[in-house]
């Protein structure tokens, strides 16, 4: 970071409609990969974290009385954040994963309306008949 | 009341504040962020090809998506606000905190540990109550306003030494002010997250676009995808789409359809065109109907929906045109007026039709299973009277109505006419191709000259005109009845324009 917005040309002509579906197959596999190696990691240090807040658990001393325990002021920092980043870590995911599901869509879309309408077919993997540059 | 030496207090703060600080796993931490930064510049990196020439995700789920991503990078740009290392915020300030807690403390002590070791041994942290101390300077009483009062761990302790007091409580301060912070850290919300992505919409959105459906089509197909979904259905497209463009007008019909499992019935031209005559609750209806009978007649078939419909389509044709030529139909006066003035024509017209459909069409319990023969022979004979009442109410408008659906020999006559004080005998053929009826035409025609005796006789069709009349080969048969009997005045009549179709109005509130 700091993370750049996104591109300019985000989105769409109103009359372009088009679905690379392999690039987006290769995206959305990308980010899955790259957000659960993410998840990993962060598991990992978040645990060694975690062992650091329960041994800092008080210990007995002559005072006779507990004097501080650290780990509620620990916790409440660092759990909220470590949770919101795994959420991060998943709203990824589900994005990569809405990928999937939207070329998975249109893919058995595709071949529905190929049998149905079009005596054509479509090249693998990109709609070329249907989804690419068709004005509406 | 507890009671402690000054160097139990040292050591406990020792032990449960600054040996946990520092051993605080700094580079876990700061792992935390620089995976997550990396990881979502990872993402913008990756997503940033789909938008990338030559070929980029284009519609309206390339919209969405990019939305999304948009409010998701902003608000991990949020989150990742740097103030030093590459690290968040709330980490930074957290391991700055903890490092000078550590630090301010270590002073602190060291200075305690400084005082005199006399007074640091006598003097003791007695928990919350004024107590007698007898230090260096004999003082009898120190009250308690004056003390140092500590609050860590809910205890009050008393340091009854003047030095050591300022000592003491300059280490709770700062212990409370890292609390503080703590607290403070603790509270700052986190950046919230766009709401989970869904694409699903938009895709189906996409995909009418490139099916040439129309916007409202589209909108159809979304809410019906939509009903089936929040019902728990899985959905398919292709018979979604089918029907909308089938001109099935309302989602929730299009759903129930699917619902029901009758998409191969309903997915029937003559069936839509059947069905886009009824509101919306009717089709609903026709949907239950259909449901309900195919779970004891699973092998319905969409003809046999169709001429369900048809059925209660001439139901309801028949039904009105019977109430109409009764002189029941309120907003018709001229048919009122014709009922009082022609009883027993009105009762003979009406009869006949009763007797050529009524009887047989009304008395059917499952009309699932009329042929389309039956439909055929009613709907002809239906046509014909409807044809008939027409015309007759024509001439009657015209002042020209004498008699008419009168017994003659061998048969009955339409209509009977009088056009300048001479008596004109009408048959009407409502039919849209003469093929059939001009044969019974000319047969009629004979049997009124033969044996009613009549001079002049009509054949009228109000479904054609000039270009579309008899055949030559047609007219040529007419030609010979001229011939046979010279003294009859033969002639054809074209129009009135009326509608083929008997009224149908809101048909579909006859099924039942």
């Amino acid at each position: 970071m700091p993370i750049a917005p996104p591109p300019e040309n985000q989105g769409s002509a109103d009359d372009i409609i088009s679905y690379p579906t392999d690039l987006m197959s290769e995206v959305a596999l990308t980010i899955l990969q790259r957000t659960q190696q993410a998840m990993q990691n962060h598991q990992q240090a978040w645990q060694a974290i975690q062992r650091w807040i329960e041994e800092s658990a008080p210990k007995f001393s002559q005072l006779g009385v507990g004097l501080i325990d650290v780990r509620p002021y620990l916790t409440n920092v660092l759990v909220p954040h470590a949770q919101r980043l795994q959420a991060s870590y998943e709203w990824q995911w589900n994005a990569a994963q809405t990928l999937v599901s939207a070329i998975e869509q249109i893919r058995t879309t595709d071949q529905n309306i190929a049998r149905s309408f079009t005596p054509e077919t479509s090249t693998a993997g990109n709609l070329s008949s249907h989804g690419k540059g068709l004005a509406r | 009341m507890v009671d402690a030496t000054i160097s139990a207090f040292i050591q406990a703060l020792q032990e449960n504040l600054i040996a946990p600080l520092q051993q605080m796993p700094v580079a876990q931490l700061k792992l935390l962020d620089t995976t997550h930064d990396q990881s979502v510049v990872d993402l913008q990196n990756v997503m940033g090809q789909l938008y990338a020439p030559p070929d980029p995700f284009q519609g309206k789920a390339s919209d969405m998506l990019a939305v999304a991503l948009e409010d998701y990078y902003a608000a991990e740009n949020r989150l990742s606000t740097y103030v030093t290392d590459e690290i968040s915020e709330r980490i930074s300030c957290f391991i700055q905190a903890c490092q000078q807690v550590v630090s301010e403390l270590e002073t602190q002590i060291k200075a305690l540990q400084a005082s005199d070791p006399t007074v640091m041994a006598a003097s003791t942290l007695v928990a919350g109550e004024t107590v007698d101390l007898m230090g260096p300077d004999e003082s009898p009483i120190v009250p308690i306003a004056q003390l140092v009062v500590v609050g860590l761990a809910g205890a009050a302790y008393i340091v009854g030494e003047v030095k050591q007091l300022a000592q003491v409580e300059q280490i709770c301060a700062i212990v409370r002010q890292w609390e503080a912070t703590m607290n403070e850290l603790a509270a700052q919300p986190e950046p919230t997250l766009p709401p989970s992505l869904d694409l699903s919409q938009s895709v189906v959105v996409d995909m009418a676009g490139m099916n040439g459906l129309s916007p409202e089509q589209q909108r159809e197909v979304n809410d019906a995808i939509s009903r089936l979904t929040s019902l728990g259905y899985s959905v398919d497209y292709s018979e979604i789409e089918a029907l909308v463009r089938a001109g099935y007008q309302f989602s929730d019909v299009v759903a129930a359809i699917l619902q029901s499992g009758s998409f191969a019935v309903f997915n029937d031209t003559a069936v839509v065109s059947m069905m886009k005559q009824l509101t919306n609750a009717q089709q609903l209806k026709m949907v239950a109907i259909v449901e309900a009978y195919r779970k004891t007649h699973p092998d319905l078939t969409s003809h046999q929906v169709y001429n369900y419909l048809r059925y209660t389509q001439m139901k309801s044709q028949l039904i009105s045109l019977m109430d109409d030529i009764s002189g029941k139909n309120p907003s018709n006066p001229i048919a009122q007026t014709i009922a009082t003035m022609y009883p027993a024509n009105v009762l003979a017209l009406v009869v006949r039709l009763q007797q050529k459909v009524g009887n047989n069409l009304l008395s059917i319990t499952d009309p699932f299973t009329v042929t389309d023969n039956k439909l055929d022979g009613w709907y002809h004979n239906l046509t014909g009277a409807w044809g008939e009442w027409a015309i007759i109410q024509d001439y009657y408008k015209q002042g020209k109505l004498v008699n008419f659906s009168a017994p003659t020999t061998g048969g009955e006559v339409d209509i009977q006419i009088s056009e300048s004080g001479v008596t004109k005998w009408v048959e009407v053929k409502n039919v849209q191709n003469l093929n059939n009826a001009w044969s019974k035409a000319l047969q009629q025609a004979k049997n009124l000259v033969v044996n009613n005796g009549a001079k002049d006789v009509i054949l009228q069709f109000p479904q054609q005109d000039a270009s579309t009349g008899p055949s030559p080969q047609q007219m040529n048969n007419l030609t010979q009845l001229r011939k046979a009997y010279p003294g009859v005045n033969f002639e054809i009549r074209y129009g009135p324009s009326i509608p083929f179709d008997p009224p149908a109005n809101n048909w579909g509130t006859y099924i039942p």
